[in-house]
């Protein structure tokens, strides 16, 4: 899971019908400690009721489209959770 | 997914028989203020596009998460066609 803070919004009409419903949000991955931005932004869909500005968790890659039972939703970046805290020990 | 803008298209009479049938196009990634960046893929378009348009694409294992591409030899997949986006610069 990676760390990122939403930006904006996605608005799309015509799409796969698996993403049909789907929030897209744009995100920009930052670093955990610092905030900084690490990265270019992307697109992800967003299972939870994220808006901007929160931090949220997201998974890429194949893993991104495990939230969602069956597997019609052809997703590479999705958001699984809204961070209210992190913690960093060192 | 990757934002991006349909610069061609691609013709190919050998390939794979998966691949029949399918509309491959070019697509230069952008970023949010829509200026082309270096990279670009060649992607399956399974929404149906024209040239010049903005589009969502999806790459890697989720890019075959769709009835068009399922088992098939493909990585890179146009799932959407972009309205408008919004996004906070800060």
């Amino acid at each position: 899971m990676y760390y990122a803070k939403v930006i904006g919004n996605v608005v799309a009409t015509i799409k796969y019908k698996g993403l049909a419903g789907k929030k897209l949000q744009v995100i920009q991955p930052v670093n955990l400690k610092t905030g900084e931005k690490t990265g270019r932004p992307l697109v992800a869909v967003d299972t939870t009721d994220a808006g901007a500005g929160d931090f949220v968790g997201f998974e890429d890659g194949l893993e991104a489209t495990w939230p969602f039972e069956g597997n019609d939703v052809p997703s590479d970046a999705t958001i699984v959770s809204i961070i209210e805290k992190v913690n960093v020990y060192r | 997914m990757i934002l991006g803008q349909v610069v061609g298209s691609v013709v190919s009479t050998q390939k794979d028989k998966n691949l029949v049938g399918k509309k491959l196009l070019i697509v230069k990634a952008i970023d949010l203020e829509g200026n082309f960046l270096e990279s670009f893929v060649v992607a399956v378009d399974i929404v149906g596009v024209g040239s010049g348009e903005k589009v969502l694409v999806v790459s890697g294992s989720s890019a075959r998460q769709t009835d068009q591409t399922r088992d098939q030899a493909v990585d890179s997949v146009i799932v959407a066609k972009v309205d408008s986006y919004s996004f906070d610069k800060s």
